[in-house]
């Protein structure tokens, strides 16, 4: 399964919620769903721009892991 | 252009024309009662002779045929205006329902899809049942003129319009169906 390592990437860049959705475009809420492992799909272009904003890889916001039976995408 | 004006309107129309459908057909239905199981009531005859509604032509006999007299052909213009009715009552429910789900909640959505695949089965079923009975009934009636010079017989076809017409909007919801799952996945995509 794939999760997220948003809250990672915002932590070691010392980035809050709210100031990563105004950089991006998006949300809180649609970013605070995407943080906490609840959407079900991702577009290229919040991707994009969330790389551009946290100066980051996709690999760096997201990593697959063998299923555990616990929420992600 | 906004049209949800329109589908309100039909809405509230539906809902008007739903219930003064049901009066009208709570009426026929115990009229048809009346004729056929209490033919010398009080109620009976203050509705005067028996004289059945054709859908596609009007009928009017100089002299009242045997023929209105039989059970078996008041059976069936029962079974006509109760098909009748429910058809109308249940297809006027439906629309309405659909366009006012149009207008709270769009068109695409899960609710849409159960109420035209509902619609669909409506016109597939009572609608075909509808127009069966009331050609039935109707041919029947023109078997007992008489012509000189010529034969008249009634037959049609036109129950096959609303069996073609159920499938087709039966394969609209699932269509439809499709279309939904497709917006509920876009709706969930960040």
């Amino acid at each position: 399964m794939i999760r997220i390592k948003l809250d990672v990437v915002m932590a070691q860049r010392k980035i809050s919620l709210n100031r990563l959705s105004e950089l991006v475009g998006i949300t809180p809420a649609n970013l605070s769903i995407l943080k906490n492992e609840k959407g079900k799909a991702v577009r290229f272009s919040t991707l994009d721009a969330l790389c551009k904003a946290l100066d980051c890889q996709p690999g760096d916001l997201m990593e697959y892991r063998e299923a555990d039976n616990e929420g992600g995408l | 252009m906004n049209v949800n004006w329109f589908y309100k309107l039909g809405s509230i129309l539906c809902i008007i024309l739903f219930y003064f459908v049901s009066l009208i057909g709570l009426f026929a239905i115990a009229s048809h009662i009346g004729y056929l199981y209490f033919p010398n009531s009080a109620f009976t005859n203050s509705l005067g002779s028996f004289d059945p509604i054709y859908s596609y032509l009007v009928l009017n006999f100089e002299k009242q045929p045997e023929l209105y007299e039989k059970t078996s052909f008041l059976q069936l213009s029962f079974l006509s205006e109760l098909t009748t009715i429910l058809f109308a009552a249940v297809f006027l429910w439906l629309m309405h329902k659909f366009l006012k789900t149009i207008v709270q909640e769009g068109l695409f959505t899960y609710k849409n899809v159960s109420i035209l695949t509902k619609l669909g089965l409506t016109i597939g079923i009572l609608g075909t049942g509808f127009t069966y009975t009331s050609e039935l009934l109707t041919s029947k009636a023109v078997d007992e003129l008489e012509i000189t010079n010529a034969s008249v017989h009634y037959s049609s076809w036109f129950f096959i319009d609303t069996l073609i017409g159920g499938i087709l909007l039966i394969i609209i919801a699932s269509a439809l169906k499709t279309a939904v799952h497709a917006v509920e996945e876009n709706k969930q995509t960040i």
